[in-house]
């Protein structure tokens, strides 16, 4: 297998099934489109990431990448979107448009791929604006007022985000790279002494997908998009678009670094983290609903990969976020659960007391996602977070040894010291959950005892949740406490093969 | 040697078997936990004939790849604090007999919690040793949360969020460490090249500031008394016993080998907080009216002992530093074995509630005093040794002003008698028809009993095992200048 049969084993069968979903779901074969949706997400997701392992780099038509990471990442973007559908089939198969949906995951997980993969501006274009696209479609979805509420402010935020695209566009186009392609970028950046108009455009752009990574201070739609949008699509949009956008940032500063205008654009990424760590933590801790404290945690972990981001460390940042990724799909799918479980759930975090003993499996795999998301040893989280920190820590000693960039060496070592802030805050808004799943008491049995009746047990016993949805749940937390404790024998390098571009 | 590893192991496939078998019986999960520890003792006394107990250094097995992070050893130092924390495992399998409640779950976090203890102290890895470190936090959090007394769910939170921020600071010490070493992840290598460490100080109190809050030095303490006080039975004889070792194992065996340098600069002001923390637990603990709470303070102070032991650096003193460790975990773990048993029948841990005990509850007093005796330090039981001994090294190499540490043991006496005489002697109080010991508790009281006994008139039997290690542990510290 080459990059090119590599990338193309990827998108096609992503894109195939779209179509076929979209077909499909036109004569009311809605069960044939999500089966169609899940063979073609988990295709690309198998075959990405051996790819990522086996090929090496190489370019795909002069279009996009493939090969190593940039097979990888487009990988575990389909698997996450492989997941939503899954853990969603019981919602998407009530849902008149559940084919629909599941159809524009699949588009999702390809547009979120080819961010991962673009090698120009023009695809990274293309790819940025069909799943900003997709994700407005996603939030709207659940078609209540409060969803149409959040996807307008998502569209109206994103239609800012896209203005400024086109603006970077035109600087970096116009001035440096009439193609558009990276390595053309670099090099005339790296010539021409415009400083300015370089770092304008760099920031423009950063700008962008930061707002596509939901990076704070371009944050603010995704608290109210994951909480109203329906679940599935929630746990696919918190993990496979983040996680390209996250690819194509730290490519875009790569490109940047190699056009030597790091020194000036790497501080502005270190802040970006901080101000995302501060934010995301400080925001969680604050909120009542699962969901939102999902979402605002997902700022925080961004602002982490940052860091290895700004360290120019690509390989540690997607891998970090893959993990990050893969665990909270899992956490956004547990709510279909509890929802079935307890229809009366109102999304609060206090509202999963007593679950624990009412839909114990659930609640554990939740409690270990969760556990892996604060990354507290030995599950896969831990293992990304030690990772970033490693490099983070590994260029703060380097820089302040060299003396080269005093300024840059001590926003690393400060950056460090935020977001360790930052995982110790985690322990709080994470361990609210585990608090109310297994040591609050249970509203119901506690109205049981009162009322010295049977009727809220039986209630209780009833919603035995989804199987599906829990079946996927458990399996995500099983493969992140086997990848977790798998480091003990083979060292955890093994884990970052996929993401090391050779 | 596979045992090693399989010391960790065996209770991880206990819990395992207990969480699939489900809440079916609870009989079941006892014995399995029981099993579960029984296996590591046997897997240890399997280890004799290489010379585990004379001090040898024997490693466990090493996985093929290159990258790996599993790694065990043990030698004079971890070998004393593994029997302890199979000893404790034990008893507090024993104490947690009459646990009705999800016992499924309960046994598996103690059984986890114990695999999760005795890798920290076999860890010939860092990255390991922080893994298994932290690993101790969540079934802790949970038996606190899940099975502690009225307040737990804020000692649960409270425990955890604390610890994992101290230990926030060893995983960029450790970083730090592994980076400036060229990358070794072994700690006996890194040990063994640390002047290749170049960021010393930094390394140092990066691992100090965690290894302070586990031991837990004053100004760091404060997670303990609420920890202590609200977790179950078993999880105060886990803390006390052993958790609160894991700080002091730590300086011993990371902190001193990694940084000797900055350790020697360090002495005075960790002998300084190894004093102020005797007399500050000791002087808490007399004011302390809820008898769980006072069993805690004085865990501070005790404590207090290893840390100043350990600043003194000689091998006599560190040797101490281990003793006073044992003797901490049986004796503390006797007196939460006791403060839970009565709590059980009176369901209140006040002491003006109590009185005259001694007559009613005639087995109970007995056992009582006598550890109260052993916490006190009262020569031939097992306090006395290391304490004695910390004290004496203390005054010569470190100057008369260590004397201050003996105040601490004028208000040990204080404190511990006054908790006798509030329970044991004097008039009848609230609680005065309660029921004697059982014969299990009866058995375990004995087996404590014995243990401090034996400690204290043969302290050579912990100082044995630990000569070699705490003479190159020294020599490395330059102590006794």
């Amino acid at each position: 297998m080459n990059a090119t049969t590599a990338g193309l084993a990827i998108f096609v069968p992503l894109l195939a099934a779209a179509v076929i979903g979209l077909v499909a779901d036109a004569f009311d074969a809605r069960r044939w489109a999500l089966i169609a949706s899940v063979a073609g997400l988990l295709a690309a997701g198998v075959v990405g990431l051996t790819a990522g392992v086996t090929v090496p780099v190489a370019d795909v038509f002069g279009v996009f990448r493939g090969g190593g990471p940039f097979s990888a990442v487009p990988g575990v973007i389909a698997v996450c979107g492989a997941l939503a559908v899954m853990g969603g089939w019981s919602s998407l198969v009530d849902r008149p448009n559940g084919g629909t949906t599941a159809a524009l995951i699949t588009f999702g997980a390809a547009s979120a791929g080819l961010m991962a993969a673009s090698n120009d501006l023009t695809t990274l274009l293309l790819a940025v604006e069909t799943s900003a696209v997709i994700g407005y479609a996603l939030v709207s979805d659940a078609r209540t007022t409060r969803s149409d509420e959040a996807a307008i402010k998502y569209f109206i935020q994103g239609s800012v985000a896209t203005g400024l695209f086109v603006l970077a566009m035109a600087i970096l186009v116009g001035v440096f790279a009439p193609t558009g392609r990276y390595a053309e970028l670099a090099g005339s950046m790296g010539e021409r002494l415009l400083a300015d108009p370089a770092l304008v455009g760099a920031i423009l752009m950063i700008a962008t997908l930061a707002f596509k990574t939901g990076l704070a201070p371009f944050h603010t739609w995704a608290p109210d998009a994951y909480e109203t949008a329906p679940v599935p699509n929630a746990a696919f949009l918190a993990s496979g678009p983040k996680l390209g956008a996250l690819a194509a940032l730290s490519l875009f500063v790569a490109v940047v670094d190699a056009g030597g205008h790091s020194a000036r654009v790497l501080p502005i990424v270190l802040a970006l983290s901080m101000v995302s760590v501060l934010v995301g933590s400080l925001g969680a801790l604050a909120q009542p609903q699962l969901r939102r404290m999902l979402a605002y945690a997902g700022v925080a972990q961004m602002g982490y990969a940052l860091i290895a981001v700004a360290m120019l460390d690509a390989t540690s940042a997607v891998f970090f976020v893959s993990t990050y990724a893969f665990a909270t799909a899992g956490a956004f799918l547990s709510a279909i659960v509890f929802l079935r479980a307890r229809p009366d759930w109102d999304g609060s975090i206090a509202g999963l007391a007593g679950m624990g003993r009412t839909v114990p499996w659930t609640s554990a795999a939740l409690s270990i996602l969760l556990i892996s998301l604060a990354g507290i040893p030995p599950l896969l989280g831990f293992w990304g977070k030690f990772q970033v920190f490693a490099t983070a820590v590994y260029g703060s000693l380097s820089v302040l040894r060299s003396g080269g960039a005093p300024l840059m060496g001590w926003m690393l070592a400060i950056a460090v010291v935020v977001a360790l802030a930052g995982s110790v805050i985690s322990l709080g808004y994470y361990g609210s959950v585990l608090r109310a799943l297994y040591l609050l008491p249970s509203p119901v049995a506690e109205k049981a005892e009162s009322a010295h009746d049977g009727e809220a047990e039986a209630q209780e016993s009833a919603g035995q949740g989804s199987t599906t949805s829990a079946a996927v749940v458990v399996l995500i937390a099983a493969l992140v406490v086997v990848l977790g404790v798998a480091p003990a024998l083979w060292g955890y390098s093994f884990l970052l093969l996929p993401f090391v571009a050779r | 040697m596979v045992q090693l590893d399989l010391m960790i192991i065996a209770p991880l496939v206990f819990a395992a078997i207990c969480l699939i078998a489900g809440n079916a019986n609870a009989t079941l999960m006892r014995w399995l936990a029981l099993a579960a520890i029984v296996s590591q003792a046997a897997l240890m006394a399997s280890l004799v004939p290489v010379g585990i107990f004379a001090g040898e250094r024997i490693t466990g097995l090493v996985p093929p790849a290159g990258a790996a992070v599993w790694g065990l050893a043990t030698d004079g130092l971890s070998t004393p604090l593994v029997a302890l924390t199979i000893f404790i495992g034990g008893a507090a399998v024993i104490t947690s007999w009459s646990i009705a409640e999800r016992t499924a779950s309960y046994f598996a976090l103690i059984l986890g919690m114990q695999a999760a203890v005795t890798a920290v102290f076999l860890a010939d890895n860092l990255v390991l040793f922080y893994v298994a470190w932290e690993c101790v936090l969540v079934p802790m959090y949970f038996l606190i949360g899940g099975w502690g007394s009225s307040n737990r769910r804020h000692a649960a939170t409270k425990y955890l969020i604390y610890m994992f921020a101290a230990g926030a600071f060893m995983l960029v010490g450790l970083i730090v460490a592994i980076i400036e070493s060229g990358g070794v992840g072994s700690i006996a290598q890194i040990s063994a090249g640390s002047p290749a460490i170049v960021s010393s100080q930094v390394v140092f109190w990066l691992f100090m500031v965690t290894f302070l809050a586990k031991v837990p030095a004053v100004g760091l303490h404060t997670w303990l008394p609420d920890a202590h006080t609200e977790a179950p039975t078993a999880g105060s004889i886990l803390l006390a016993g052993v958790l609160l070792k894991m700080g002091g194992y730590g300086i011993m065996r990371i902190a001193i080998p990694f940084a000797p340098t900055a350790f020697e600069s360090a002495r005075v002001p960790l002998a300084v907080l190894g004093v102020v923390g005797i007399v500050y637990g000791a002087a808490m603990a007399l004011v302390q009216s809820d008898l769980k709470r006072l069993v805690a303070y004085s865990s501070v102070a005790h404590m207090g002992f290893v840390l100043l032991a350990i600043a003194v650096a000689t091998p006599a003193s560190f040797s101490a530093a281990l003793i006073a460790m044992v003797s901490h975990g049986f004796v503390a773990g006797m007196l939460f074995f006791l403060v839970g048993s009565l709590y059980d029948r009176a369901h209140t841990r006040e002491l003006s509630a109590f009185g005259g005990l001694g007559a009613s509850m005639p087995l109970w007093s007995v056992a009582f005093v006598f550890a109260s005796l052993a916490s006190l330090g009262l020569p031939a039981l097992s306090g006395f040794p290391g304490e004695f001994v910390t004290l004496i090294e203390a005054y010569t190499v470190m100057g008369p002003w260590t004397a201050v540490a003996m105040v601490g043991l004028v208000l040990a006496a204080a404190y511990n008698l006054r908790a006798v005489r509030a329970t044991v002697q004097g008039p009848a109080g609230l609680m005065s028809d309660l029921p004697d010991l059982g014969a299990r508790e009866l058995g375990l009281t004995g087996v404590f009993a014995v243990a401090i006994v034996v400690v204290g008139l043969y302290p050579a039997l912990v100082s044995g095992v630990a000569e070699q290690a705490v003479t190159a542990l020294s020599l490395l510290a330059g102590g006794g200048a």
